[in-house]
């Protein structure tokens, strides 16, 4: 039990502050939004109530899409695009698709390799791109939730402006649907792209995003 | 690796909860 704990500590941390946060966000968030009734001379709502409702719902889809879009970039655009001296990058000369020997697939595929990877064919194309398509499908389906939600929330207020209401269409050209979409996406662009050139010049000892404290600058370790 | 395996399956299965219930919030227009 505990060496499973360790093991897995990565993943365990992270997925107990996701928790942590979202539940934080739920409180932080009904209050702002009972501050906005009491403003507007509406009835407050509950925590339950709150937490099941598109504003909600579009406050956290918003941030997962970015989130999962730089993901799925930095995963996809790594295959070609380097950062010589970048711990987060491949040598500048293995740029591309390793070969099927290098990715260890099909006649290549170890003993102990995922059967996916030595069935070669289909199975095998789709396995070697799986980490890109579940990032993507998450990425399209925050998106799409971050709409469909957002769509709720922004009627919400225009009717409280006495503002007929927008269809989904209409509020997807919305700028209300971009502005929340486009400042996520330059925030995660900003530390991906700062991340990959901070990590030629810059170390954390012990960590595996970075190089070695004393490997020279120039060094990729791809 | 199955203790892995879980945490694996539980981040897939809390993903989808979530965003299958904000796209259900939203399209019941709540």
């Amino acid at each position: 039990m505990r060496r499973a704990l360790q093991d897995n500590s990565l993943s365990i941390v992270f997925g107990l502050l996701l928790l942590a946060t979202l539940a934080g966000q739920s409180f932080v968030g009904l209050a702002g939004y009972n501050e906005q009734a009491r403003t507007d001379g509406l009835a407050e709502i509950s925590w339950g109530r709150y937490v099941t409702s598109s504003s909600f719902g579009v406050d956290v889809a918003e941030n997962w899409q970015s989130e999962y879009l730089q993901f799925t970039l930095y995963i996809l655009l790594t295959v070609w695009l380097v950062q010589r001296g970048s711990s987060e990058s491949k040598k500048p000369e293995d740029a591309g698709f390793r070969s099927a020997e290098e990715e260890r697939i099909g006649e290549f595929a170890d003993a102990d390799s995922p059967s996916t990877a030595s069935a070669g064919g289909w199975v095998t194309k789709l396995y070697s791109a799986s980490l890109t398509l579940v990032m993507a499908t998450i990425f399209l389906l925050s998106w799409a939730a971050q709409g469909v939600a957002g769509r709720v929330a922004y009627n919400e207020e225009r009717l409280r402006d006495l503002l007929d209401p927008l269809p989904l269409g209409a509020y997807l050209v919305s700028p209300d649907f971009w502005d929340r979409t486009l400042q996520n996406w330059q925030s995660e662009l900003l530390a991906v792209g700062s991340m990959a050139i901070f990590a030629v010049f810059l170390r954390q000892r012990g960590s595996p995003e970075s190089k070695p404290v004393g490997a020279p600058h120039s060094e990729t370790p791809g | 690796m199955r203790a892995t395996t879980v945490v694996f399956v539980s981040y897939l299965v809390m993903i989808a909860v979530v965003l299958v219930a904000i796209l259900a919030i939203g399209l019941a227009g709540r």
